[in-house]
């Protein structure tokens, strides 16, 4: 009996200690990082000649956050301009450089050919208490589904809204069968239901927020997101 | 039967359990880090010392190392919306991937050990800049949110 309880406490212990353990994403849970050894890393610094390269892009949007190049040597470099780079040529050396768009088209054009078309987010409005489409958003699903069918693989997260008419559990119904209208387009689109994730908000999360009860046009939508 | 076996017994089954109890630690949270969107050429993922083809649509998980040809190169989804891309003659290897799809906290570290990389950062960096690491034989990066590439020349005995 004794023994009983060991094992149970025993279980419930690892059990609390495993569910802490995966609630720290800093943890280096997946990293298996028990190949302890960065051969590089310790490499002594006068074997092998060094050519890194480190250039930035132009950002289509958003501002530069930029990039803090750190070398063998302690020496560190802050890139936050567009074709801003560093060179590392030697052991410990390391030297700012600006590099031509032109050179970058011509040095890392498969590179950069290769990179995944950017993750959207999509809108599409609904009918006050429905799940039907708006006109507007009507027109507009054509170009939203064959632009998301036109992606490689891609993985979809449909999210429902409503406005604020209506009792939760009113909205909470509506906000999951517009979101599960919109899956049931996507599928009948050829989009393989399992690449589709679908959750619905209620009226939690207005895009514009208002009092109780207000019937709100901008917040009657499903968000796509697609990567 | 003595008392001294029945303890010998717990302390096996408390070992089992433990050993269980780990492995489940590191391996039940494992999910995928990110899928394939683009791949020209010869691309292949090297997982637990195998190789296997790269399709569109293959998962990448952490550890994986994948490598392009001459002729290959390479486009990756990461859950956090990250974009990684290897063009020819490259090696990159996925060392650690951490993403927490609510607060949006994680960890990134990759390594390129030879070849071009390009990078476009996602919902970690937003959240938590420099959590994305890209490590290269002579350089540690740490991204602070921007789009950029990187190359590595392939050391060459003299």
């Amino acid at each position: 009996m004794k023994r009983v309880v060991l094992v149970l406490a025993t279980v419930a212990a690892m059990v609390a200690g495993c569910a802490q353990f995966a609630s720290q994403p800093s943890a280096a849970r997946w990293s298996k990082s028990q190949q302890p050894i960065e051969p590089e890393a310790l490499r002594p610094s006068d074997r092998s000649p060094r050519n890194d390269l480190i250039v930035l892009l132009p950002k289509p949007n958003g501002k530069i956050g930029g990039v803090v190049v750190r070398n063998d040597g302690g020496k560190e470099i802050v890139l936050d301009k567009a074709y801003a780079g560093a060179h590392i040529d030697g052991p410990g050396e390391m030297q700012s450089i600006t590099y031509g768009a032109d050179r970058v088209a011509r040095e890392f054009s498969s590179v950069v050919a290769a990179l995944p078309g950017r993750p959207a987010t999509f809108l599409l409005y609904f009918l006050e208490g429905k799940d039907e489409l708006t006109p507007d958003s009507e027109r507009e699903v054509e170009r939203v589904f064959a632009e998301i069918a036109a992606r490689p693989y891609p993985e979809i997260l449909v999210i429902g809204h409503t406005d604020a008419v209506g009792n939760a559990e009113f909205n909470d119904h509506l906000s999951r069968q517009r979101a599960q209208r919109v899956r049931a387009d996507l599928v009948k689109r050829g989009i393989a239901v399992d690449h589709i994730e679908v959750s619905s908000r209620g009226k939690r999360e207005p895009l514009v927020p208002t009092s109780e009860g207000v019937s709100e046009p901008k917040n009657r939508r499903v968000e796509i997101n697609v990567r | 039967m003595t008392k001294v076996s029945t303890f010998q017994r717990d302390i096996l089954v408390f070992g089992v359990l433990l050993l269980a109890t780990a492995w489940t630690c590191t391996h039940a949270f494992a999910g995928d880090a990110g899928r394939i969107k683009v791949s020209k050429g010869d691309v292949q993922i090297e997982r637990n010392g195998k190789l296997m083809p790269a399709p569109v649509g293959a998962v990448i998980e952490v550890e994986d190392t994948v490598k392009t040809g001459a002729d290959g190169s390479v486009g990756i989804t990461f859950q956090d919306n990250s974009l990684l891309s290897a063009g020819p003659n490259s090696e990159l290897v996925i060392e650690r991937f951490v993403f927490d799809t609510t607060t949006h906290q994680g960890e990134f570290d990759t390594r390129l050990k030879k070849g071009t990389l390009a990078v476009v950062s996602g919902k970690i960096v937003k959240q938590s800049p420099e959590a994305m690491r890209i490590k290269t034989p002579a350089a540690i990066m740490g991204v602070r949110g921007t789009e950029f590439i990187v190359k590595v020349d392939e050391p060459t005995a003299n």
